[in-house]
């Protein structure tokens, strides 16, 4: 990308959206003291709830009250405010290269990632960043600090759209690095090998990382407007097929539409949020949305599986 | 397959147009980097057939399309060889001419040549397009048209059709043709064709050229229905039936045979009459006639000649008429009895007019006197013979007018008595005054006044005139009535003496007629009634005066189609005329006052027989024949050439121009012409390749 960091923020989107935070209900797991819940139930001075007594539990936090009360075993649940880490995985294969101007899919992804980073950093959460073309191309750790924001941004900028699409072993990656309870941001039009993907995404949150799905697709992909005889060619190889366009949309739509029901439902199975973003859509539009208020998946586990 | 167009078909190479588009298309097909092409070529391999498919189906499509255009152009037709005329396939009005005259009897195998024509007009009919309207005339004398005009109801022109018979009358193609044009004349349609079915029998027709009326006569085809083939015929072409001059109470009869075919026809004439058979053979040349004569019973009122039957057979037999008449009931009024029978004014008049012997001439006699003659008495009779009647009284003159005027004979014969001064008292009935008796100055040859050559053409004269050696005119006469010829009135001579003086004056009074013999009837003045000749002059007065004789040479016979005129005989109240097959008239009253009765309904050949019945029809009858006989031109079977009818019925130059080519029936060809299924066909592919092009 030709993108420089000043051209991946929106100022006054920031401007906007900086006083709300990036509350998630997913349990956080950070050493620092932040804004998200940690899953881990400690001496924290504030009295969460109560929980009924499983074997294994601390006998000592059993409240002898509620006992009395009622002749059963509860224990006492307190919270402990700590700090989010995230992770952006970025697909930057051939794929994302589609799009022209402000629609193209890696100009998005990239955009979408700069500035939620930018909200994330805002409110002392570490943002990492790992890049995925055919294979792991970089891998940014994750930093709280403000000044990691321009090296996030400038390794955006770095990305040039190339080879197949290697996101799970993106995903196989940032499990490996990210720690317990990260957020991992997933960009990408998903156009991967899906079995291998979804494997790897329930991965993910087997190692109880909060997972969202930013699948990042053009109007064209989405409506398939061409009409004439064309020539596809693919952008992720040297693939070119000859087609009556107006005779294949039917089949095209149904099967791209069948492909994004899979996502919707593996996503839904596994507790992923799964957000489908057209470029052509504004990206404060999908911050506010997705991200600052709907967030989440339908319902986390506080317990460690 | 044929065209009309076939260089048109150059147009064909336009079938590489789509196809050179369709692979240009595919090399000029769009780019376009695209992400998701696993979703297409998932698609792609789902709907590959379907789509490969539907991709070579709009090629052929567009191909077809493109070269259907100039194949349109081309008009093919398929090309078969089919029974009946060329017609177009547009709307046309179509008026059918079958030929049902006479000559379409012939026999070809199983069928007549009429059978053929109405199965060919069948044929017509069934590949005649609904959109077309026909009318159906035969074409006999006079045409008839069997529709009411032109008509859409092809199956009432079917039914119709089936009415069609054979008749016995002659061709009339000019006015046959004459009665279609009039008929199309109404027509709206484009396109006016005349079909003729026929034989192509000559019938003696020499001129075809028919007098169109339109500026835009229509289109003729002829359909020769007997393929070609000749049509050879021998026929009975004509009868002449004269009393024997030289002998007395025998006929004459001469048959004409004619040969219609390049081979020589000899075999045997057969005669039948009074149940009597006379055979006679008969050798005919290659188209030429030959005579054949044969003496009969001059008592005999009809026979039939016949010769062996061919392939049209009603013209090899024919009715011919001896004796029309019944007997005639004749009076002689004897103004002169004798008792010596040979010196009696009547003697030899008696035996000429009913001799004694088996002869018959037809004649019933009465001889009376004059006091015996009265009104009642005369009733029933046909001719009054005065022979030599020296008075006659007021009153019988009297009668005697009444009777002539009423249509009876009456005949005036000279001798002693008969005076001027007795002839003075009928002067009334007399052609011509009498002036005096005059004599011959002495016997002799060269001296006595004969009856002078030639005769003229009268009916009374009919056996003398081929005989100019007859005796007639060897008869002595050597005392005459000199007749005032400048006499008033309506008196002619009919023959008359070589001194000039008249003979035999007639005149016409009322419906009756009236002959004066100057001499007599007896051997006082003349040697005539000694002379063979003397019988057949009798009898042929006695039956002129009694209206058995026309005026010209006797025609006791007459063709298919006339108008018969017959005379009722005086008195006749009832009179029935009976046709060969058994249909008959009936005439009575008031139609009979005129005394000549038009008798039309002569369609069948054979012996007409005519009953008259005096008073009320269970009166007293009388019986007269008239023959009717094919038209011996409808006999010629003689072919004319088809492509010369072609020309000669064709109404414009284009359409003389079509005639050139002769074709026969079977050789006809014509075509199904298939460009406007070819535009249909288009059509189709059109709509269809729009479907197939926009279907999802």
């Amino acid at each position: 990308m030709e993108d420089t960091v000043s051209d991946l923020l929106d100022a006054d989107l920031l401007d906007r959206l900086s006083h709300l935070g990036v509350p998630t209900r997913a349990v956080v797991s950070g050493t620092l003291s932040g804004v998200h819940r940690n899953p881990q139930h400690g001496s924290s001075v504030e009295f969460a709830e109560h929980q009924e007594y499983a074997p294994g539990d601390e006998v000592r936090r059993i409240d002898w009250r509620v006992f009395g009360r009622t002749d059963k075993y509860y224990v006492r649940c307190y919270e402990d405010e700590t700090n989010l880490q995230a992770y952006f995985v970025l697909d930057s294969s051939g794929s994302m290269a589609y799009g022209q101007g402000e629609q193209n899919k890696l100009r998005y992804a990239a955009r979408l990632a700069a500035n939620l980073a930018y909200l994330l950093l805002h409110q002392q959460d570490a943002v990492g960043l790992v890049t995925v073309g055919a294979t792991v191309e970089r891998h940014l750790p994750a930093r709280a600090r403000s000044i990691h924001l321009r090296e996030l941004c400038a390794q955006l900028c770095l990305m040039k759209p190339a080879g197949s699409t290697g996101l799970t072993a993106g995903l196989t990656h940032v499990g490996e690095v990210a720690e317990k309870y990260s957020t991992i941001y997933v960009v990408s039009d998903l156009f991967a090998q899906e079995s291998q993907m979804y494997r790897a995404l329930r991965r993910l949150r087997a190692q109880h990382h909060t997972v969202v799905l930013f699948q990042i697709l053009h109007p064209d992909e989405l409506h398939f407007p061409f009409r004439r005889l064309t020539a596809f060619q693919s952008l992720e190889g040297h693939q070119r097929v000859i087609l009556e366009a107006r005779a294949i949309r039917t089949a095209y739509l149904q099967s791209l539409q069948a492909f994004l029901e899979r996502i919707r439902l593996e996503a839904g199975n596994v507790g992923i949020t799964h957000v489908q973003v057209e470029t052509s859509q504004p990206l404060e539009h999908i911050l506010r949305t997705h991200i600052i208020g709907r967030c989440g998946p339908s319902r986390s586990t506080r317990r460690a599986v | 397959m044929r065209f009309e167009n076939p260089y048109m078909l150059f147009g064909l190479a336009a079938l590489l147009v789509p196809l050179v588009l369709h692979f240009w298309h595919r090399r000029r097909a769009q780019v376009v980097p695209f992400a998701a092409l696993d979703f297409l070529l998932q698609s792609h391999r789902r709907m590959a057939q379907r789509l490969h498919i539907r991709q070579w189906l709009l090629l052929v499509i567009r191909c077809l399309l493109t070269a259907g255009i100039p194949l349109a152009l081309a008009k093919p037709y398929l090309a078969y060889q089919a029974e009946g005329p060329k017609l177009s396939a547009e709307p046309t009005s179509v008026v059918l001419v079958i030929d049902d005259s006479f000559s379409m009897s012939y026999r070809l195998g199983e069928e007549t040549l009429l059978d053929r024509a109405i199965e060919q007009a069948r044929v017509v009919m069934n590949e005649l397009p609904p959109f077309c309207n026909v009318a159906l005339v035969t074409c006999s004398a006079p045409p008839r048209t069997l529709t009411d005009g032109l008509t859409f109801d092809h199956h009432f022109v079917l039914k119709a059709l089936q009415t069609i018979t054979a008749t016995y009358r002659s061709t009339d193609i000019v006015a046959a043709m004459l009665t279609a044009e009039r008929l199309l004349s109404g027509s709206r349609l484009m396109h006016r064709v005349v079909i003729l079915l026929t034989d192509l029998a000559s019938g003696g027709k020499s001129d075809l050229r028919v007098p169109w009326t339109t500026r835009r006569p229509p289109q003729v085809q002829v359909i020769d229905v007997a393929n070609g083939r000749p049509l050879p015929n021998r026929a009975i072409r004509d009868t002449q039936v004269r009393l024997a001059a030289n002998r007395f109470g025998r006929a004459e009869l001469q048959v004409t045979v004619a040969n219609f075919s390049p081979e020589l026809w000899h075999d045997l004439v057969t005669v039948r009459a009074g149940g009597r058979l006379s055979t006679g053979y008969l050798q005919v040349a290659p188209w030429s006639t030959a005579s054949k004569e044969f003496s009969l019973d001059a008592a005999l009122t009809y026979g039939t000649v016949e010769i062996p039957p061919d392939d049209l057979q009603d013209d090899n037999r024919r009715a011919f008429v001896i004796r029309p008449a019944a007997d005639l009931r004749v009076l002689i009024v004897n103004g002169a009895p004798r008792n010596v029978q040979y010196l009696d004014e009547t003697f030899f008049v008696t035996r000429a007019l009913a001799p004694k012997s088996e002869v018959n001439t037809g004649v019933a006699l009465m001889v009376m006197t004059p006091d015996q003659v009265t009104a009642k008495q005369i009733q029933m009779i046909d001719v009054i013979i005065l022979a030599n009647v020296a008075q006659v009284t007021a009153e019988l003159s009297n009668v005697l007018e009444s009777f002539v005027r009423a249509g009876g004979g009456l005949l005036v014969t000279a001798g002693d008595n008969f005076t001027p001064a007795a002839a003075q008292a009928i002067a009334d009935l007399l052609p011509f005054s009498v002036r005096s008796v005059e004599k011959v100055a002495a016997r002799g040859l060269l001296q006595a006044a004969h009856i002078a050559p030639p005769l003229p053409a009268h009916s009374l004269f009919e056996p003398f005139r081929a005989q100019p050696d007859s005796s007639l005119f060897a008869a002595e006469i050597q005392r005459f009535l000199l007749l005032d010829a400048q006499t008033v009135g309506n008196g002619q001579v009919l023959a008359s003496l070589t001194n000039g003086a008249p003979f035999l004056a007639e005149k016409s009074l009322g419906d009756g007629r009236v002959l004066m013999l100057t001499t007599t009837i007896d051997r006082d003045w003349t040697d005539l009634p000694i002379h063979p000749a003397f019988v057949p002059l009798m009898l042929n007065m006695v039956r002129y005066l009694a209206v058995q004789l026309a005026t010209t040479p006797a025609q006791q016979a007459d063709d298919i189609g006339s108008t018969v005129r017959l005379r009722a005989k005086r008195g006749v109240q009832h009179m029935i005329v009976r046709a060969p097959d058994g249909a008959s008239q009936e005439f009575e009253g008031s139609k009979l006052a005129r005394r000549e009765i038009p008798f039309a309904k002569t369609d069948v050949p054979g012996i007409y027989e005519v009953e008259s019945m005096i008073g009320k029809p269970d009166s007293h009858s009388e019986r007269t024949v008239f023959a009717i006989h094919i038209d011996p031109k409808e006999m010629d079977t003689t072919r004319l050439d088809l492509a010369a009818v072609r020309m000669a019925l064709a109404g414009s130059p284009q359409v003389q121009e079509t005639a050139q080519d002769a074709q026969t029936w079977e050789a006809s060809e014509v075509g199904t012409e298939l460009w406007p299924w070819v535009i249909i066909a288009l059509l189709g592919l059109l709509f269809f390749e729009t479907f197939l092009f926009w279907q999802r």
